[in-house]
């Protein structure tokens, strides 16, 4: 026992959004992985711990006609297994098949991890290539935000008191192939020193029609590096296409150094993963 | 707080403290100390169990969240003084050296074995991936698990004697 606090697990989400109103030390949590670190560590403070695993509206992975909805206490497992992440967010799926250890995706839910925002965290980076919204329930009632507007920098979001994050929520589009990657220090249980997606439509001749390129890891949030975006969109990927894109996602992510890996390594590395990416994606003719 | 739980198929009714991990109570509540206390920040496996089939983290639960769950711990492997065939294959191939991370690789490999019986090496590595061994380098592991399936196999095919 590290530190003194309560433990409530709501039956209805109101009931928990009343909890987490009453008391701004009361912290929603769902698998615990992070939580239960930084309480210990000291690095948060808690009165009481809302479980928030039992609640129906934020469980779940469903599909609307052009949306995939993605309840907040799923965990990586789920996403990893789930038919519909696999057809429509692939590069979802397998990021969350990089986190961490068997056991932590068992418990570990991509909710939480946004929230962490964590610049490293690989379903965030994965989530951020699929322009991903989220639906927020709090006291004041229920809103949407773009990831991207949701998190202003390592460990900082949007979230207001009491206010948690309900669905995560991702456009259905046909994409010819997307990848999630990651570089650790090893290939499990390691902090991402260089994560990212690139995701490919192509028109009927070849031509890059639409592209995501994301890089995590290398900046106080995930980046879409958009003149990678600019550079392939229309033109057919070649070894010179995909060597000048990896100069330019070299020159666009703005990565520190620290005791993971340096700034030029990380920037060196995320170009040659996307370079990587676009010839694998050529190789396999996914064009 | 009051729960109920089922810990190596014994239903039990505990009064655990709220901010008790599950790993504190299994060890310091009910002395089952072959859940190990490594890390304590999910980092190295040590204090894996299976919750309702599925191999997680002990010291990342908080205790109060198992009201209602089935637990299997190391201890509740043996069957009749007869230790598991994934025990058994830890054994034979020698995947066994200052046995800290044991419980919890044998628990993964179980969790692993249960939903598929006849894993590829990759599934292996996958499934105790996230299981620190500072001793063996992981080969006798691996091999014990391909063992164990082996086992396993062989003990479903003959008739159980009861």
């Amino acid at each position: 026992m590290y530190a003194q606090y309560h433990y409530a697990c709501p039956r209805s989400l109101s009931a928990a959004l009343r909890l987490l109103t009453s008391d701004p030390l009361a912290t929603p949590y769902c698998g615990g992985t992070d939580v239960l670190v930084k309480l210990r560590s000291g690095r948060i403070k808690a009165s009481m711990l809302v479980d928030m695993k039992g609640l129906v509206e934020l469980g779940g992975i469903t599909e609307s006609a052009d949306t995939l909805s993605i309840g907040a206490t799923c965990s990586f497992s789920q996403i990893s297994r789930s038919p519909l992440i696999r057809r429509w967010a692939g590069s979802l799926a397998d990021a969350a098949d990089a986190v961490g250890s068997v056991q932590i995706r068992n418990q570990a839910s991509l909710a939480g991890n946004i929230c962490t925002a964590s610049p490293a965290g690989d379903g965030l980076t994965a989530a951020w290539g699929l322009s991903a919204d989220l639906l927020l329930r709090g006291p004041y009632g229920e809103r949407l935000l773009p990831l991207s507007d949701f998190i202003s920098g390592p460990g900082r979001t949007a979230l207001l008191p009491g206010e948690i994050i309900s669905r995560i929520l991702i456009a259905k589009q046909q994409w010819d192939a997307q990848f999630f990657f990651k570089n650790g220090r090893r290939k499990a249980l390691a902090i991402s020193v260089v994560n990212g997606v690139v995701a490919l439509a192509f028109d009927g001749r070849g031509r890059v029609e639409r592209c995501r390129v994301a890089i995590g890891s290398c900046g106080p949030t995930p980046l879409r590096i958009s003149r990678a975006e600019a550079a392939l969109t229309g033109r057919q990927i070649n070894e010179n296409l995909a060597d000048e894109v990896a100069h330019i996602v070299a020159a666009e992510v703005r990565p520190i150094s620290d005791l993971r890996a340096g700034a030029d390594y990380r920037a060196y590395l995320a170009g040659q993963q996307v370079k990587r990416h676009l010839l694998r994606c050529k190789k396999e003719s996914c064009q | 707080m009051n729960i109920s739980c089922t810990i190596n198929s014994r239903t039990l009714q505990l009064d655990v403290a709220e901010n008790a991990t599950l790993l504190e109570m299994l060890r310091n509540q009910l002395g089952l100390t072959g859940v190990k206390r490594g890390c304590e920040s999910g980092e190295c496996g040590a204090c894996t169990v299976i919750v309702d089939g599925r191999a997680v983290l002990s010291c990342m639960i908080p205790a109060p969240e198992v009201d209602g769950k089935s637990i299997v711990t190391i201890e509740g492997l043996s069957q009749n003084d007869e230790l598991d065939p994934i025990q058994q294959a830890f054994i034979a191939k020698g995947a066994v050296q200052c046995g800290f991370c044991t419980p919890g690789m044998i628990l993964s490999a179980k969790a692993l074995l249960d939903v598929s019986p006849h894993p590829e090496r990759s599934q292996i590595q996958q499934a105790i991936a996230g299981n620190i061994c500072r001793c063996t380098g992981y080969e006798q592991i691996i091999a014990a698990i391909i063992y164990a399936a082996e086992l396993r196999e062989n003990n479903a095919k003959q008739p159980t004697n009861l």
